[in-house]
């Protein structure tokens, strides 16, 4: 029921590194998931058996499936301030306050890197003061991270932010994905993983991760889980992985690059500095639902209304195209 | 930045988990150095060298994947759709005119489990008021899975341990007496943990009463093709129903008849009353399975849709089926002959024979069950079940030895 042993302890190792003190003390308790989506559904009715009172913050805005989860796991939520419209930034002093005035002990849903929809992440600096708050205020940090190696194209880098939170001394808990990063999508493999105290706490979490997830699917499926724990055990595949992750990394960022570069060229006089500030998948270009649709109805290029571009589906062949729609539905005359 | 510590661990109120009573038993057979042992408690088909089975119709379904080359894209959250027509039509028959009519809602699910919860997911909530009603005995984990769901049961009666057969007047009087509208979980065939199917004419008395108190009858079928070597005759129950009309509910699961255990492959399928029913259903299971696992698993579904899709495939995949099911009746033959040949008191042991399915409940009690482990080294359920899937030929008449004195020596 908790799935593939060794793939767990690679994930583990790529989240919370290989020479975690946490992994060797066995305090993690840990299982195969059903991507990251099964891992935060995971985590989501543990909360609702083992902590009933506890409610999730879900940052403004998020992945809409989180709302979904949470909601069908019968979590109470609230949401926090994130994303800052007018700079296509981060509102970091309206997260502090969010974090500062929420009850103390309260659960936040993080997203570790590459945050989606907004491709907007806190800096380091900016981590490490949402850490010590956290401490402050002994508030549960669950990280969703569902694009490690995708966002950087340096796995490490990319789980800087849960290092900060460990160092600090937070015991977290973590969903991981091998959907974008190894291109597994349809396989659904992924890992749930949460601190404890100590050994038998873990053990004894893991037992009931288990009985949650026993009446939902029994145990989870092999395929992926088998490719993942071949690639990550095996040095020269493991080695080949972090390069083509970092292929499709850099793919993604050279278009980000490519895209402002021609907004510029088009003598766009608005800012287009986010799109290369951004990180990860997605950018969220601040363009409005009604110059969306005239960039699908005129120009034949879909994304999501709220402005949400997908930088996986823009290539050295299109970005020209893109850029010139996206410069004549935004230029002001 | 010295920071505030957590005195008192969350997790503080996290107890051990009760071990699974399945899992138990392998574990101790794991752990048990003596040469005779024998694990009867694994549910999964094992070969007369008591090994686990690939199909070979599986490795060459994998092998002309990896020639193809498909890419990995998540599936839609319904699943793969030439697994769920196949799957339908496995089920229903390619003619059938449910089919044909468009009226059965079908989504890929995780196998039997994700099956039945997402099932269970949707009465919860559409149907908050009602009731399932589940067999006495049953498998252990639909329990789990309706209390998860949050889905009121009870049972209704099915083991009589007097003729180690069916109790069909319990059955029907507690089916009865359910208030009008419960959902009537029935296992299709090879009842788990069992082995008793009612018989043709009782499933007609069955569906007679459960139309009559506008019950919805909820199949699980983990055994198709499995249980008789027929995948036509072993869904025959189900397709009694839908020829009656009634709306139904279908949970498969292709764990035991293609092997693909670990793979969680399986559908819910949902029989209504017209093609616009069914959109709506499936439109609301798939809102149900959005926020437990977004979509399902591709590689599983992949293998089915292209041994069902491919003539000779299929017709490989008949013929193991049919060889591992008769392998199961030729195991239950022999032990019935060295019980019969052996056992001196004239106690009938037919009803072996007549039990279908991975599955026998032997009548032994928890304490003759223990007798079984203790003195033989025969692994099962304390419920009396012995899974046939983990006997061989070879062991029959040691087996026999030991029921023989366990149900005789031992009270």
């Amino acid at each position: 029921m908790g799935g593939s042993i060794k793939m767990i302890n690679e994930s583990l190792k790529l989240a919370y590194g290989e020479d975690s003190d946490l992994i060797k003390d066995k305090r993690i308790a840990a299982v195969q998931s059903l991507s990251g989506t099964g891992a935060c559904r995971l985590f989501a009715d543990f909360q609702r058996r083992f902590l009933p009172d506890s409610q999730i913050y879900i940052p403004t805005p998020t992945w809409s499936n989180h709302h979904n989860i949470w909601r069908d796991a019968q979590v109470p939520q609230r949401t926090f301030t994130y994303y800052h419209p007018e700079t296509r930034g981060l509102d970091f002093a309206g997260l502090m306050d969010d974090i500062k005035n929420a009850p103390n002990g309260s659960f936040f849903l993080l997203h570790a890197c590459a945050h989606n929809p907004t491709g907007v992440d806190p800096t380091e600096e900016q981590w490490r003061e949402i850490s010590y708050q956290f401490k402050v205020k002994n508030h549960f940090p669950f990280f969703d991270m569902a694009y490690q190696g995708f966002a950087s194209g340096d796995p490490e880098r990319d789980a800087k932010a849960i290092r900060i939170f460990l160092e600090d001394g937070h015991q977290i808990g973590c969903a991981q994905s091998y959907a974008k990063n190894m291109g597994l999508y349809g396989q659904r493999a992924g890992c749930l993983s949460i601190v404890c105290e100590d050994e038998m706490q873990a053990v004894a979490v893991k037992s009931q991760l288990q009985q949650i997830a026993r009446p939902m699917y029994s145990n989870p499926p092999v395929h992926g889980a088998l490719v993942v724990s071949i690639i990550l055990n095996d040095p020269e595949l493991k080695s080949l992985w972090l390069k083509e992750v970092k292929g499709m990394a850099d793919r993604i960022i050279g278009m980000r690059k490519a895209l402002k570069d021609n907004l510029e060229q088009l003598g766009s006089t608005l800012p287009w500095d986010h799109i290369t500030n951004q990180i990860g998948m997605f950018c969220y270009s601040g363009m409005t639902p009604e110059q969306v649709d005239r960039l699908t109805n005129e120009y034949h290029i879909y994304m999501t209304r709220n402005g949400r571009i997908s930088m996986a589906g823009v290539t050295t062949g299109n970005v020209a195209y893109l850029a010139n729609a996206i410069h004549e539905v935004t230029k002001t005359k | 930045m010295m920071a505030v510590a957590v005195d008192i661990s969350r997790f503080e109120g996290v107890p051990m988990a009760p071990p699974d009573p399945i899992l138990g038993v392998s574990e101790a057979f794991r752990a048990d150095k003596n040469d005779l042992k024998l694990n009867l408690g694994v549910g999964a088909y094992r070969t007369e060298e008591l090994q686990p089975y690939v199909l070979n119709v599986v490795k060459k379904a994998e092998n002309l994947m990896l020639e193809k080359g498909e890419n990995k894209e998540y599936l839609p959250i319904e699943g793969l759709a030439a697994f769920n027509k196949a799957t339908a039509e496995l089920l229903f028959g390619a003619d059938n005119p449910v089919i044909k009519q468009g009226r059965v809602a079908t989504l890929q699910s995780l196998s039997g489990t994700g099956s039945l919860r997402l099932a269970a997911a949707f009465i919860q909530r559409y149907f908050p008021e009602a009731k399932v009603l589940i067999s006495s005995p049953t498998w252990g984990n639909h329990k789990n899975i309706f209390n998860d769901a949050r889905v009121p049961w009870s049972e209704y009666r099915y083991y009589d341990p007097k003729t180690v057969g069916l109790d069909f007047e319990g059955m029907i009087a507690d089916i009865q007496a359910a208030p009008d509208g419960s959902f009537v979980l029935l296992h299709g065939c090879a009842h788990n943990p069992t082995g008793i199917d009612p018989t043709p004419e009782q499933w007609e008395k069955i569906a007679d009463v459960i139309q009559e108190k506008k019950h919805m009858p909820f199949f699980d079928v983990a055994y198709q093709g499995f249980a008789s070597g027929s995948l036509d005759e072993d869904a025959s129950s189900v397709r009694l129903f839908v020829e009656r009309g009634l709306e139904v509910f279908v949970a498969q699961s292709y764990s035991k008849n293609l092997g693909l255990y670990a793979e969680r492959i399986g559908a819910i399928n949902v029989v209504c009353s017209a093609p616009e029913v069914a959109n709506r259903v499936k439109s609301q299971l798939k809102r149900l399975a959005r926020p437990m696992y977004s979509n399902p698993p591709i590689h599983g579904a992949r293998i089915v849709a292209n041994v069902v899709g491919d003539p000779v495939m299929f017709g490989e995949w008949k013929q193991e089926m049919e060889e591992m099911a008769g392998r199961i009746k030729n195991v239950r033959q022999k032990l019935y002959d060295s019980l019969s040949a052996k056992d001196k008191s004239g106690k009938d042991w037919s009803f072996i024979l007549r039990q279908i399915g991975m599955f026998s409940y032997t009548g032994l009690n928890k304490t003759q069950s223990d007798n079984m482990t203790d003195k033989w080294h025969i692994y099962m359920t304390k419920d009396g079940r012995i899974s046939l899937a983990g006997l061989s030929l070879a062991k029959c008449e040691y087996l026999a030895d030991a029921i023989i004195d366990s149900f005789h020596n031992i009270s």
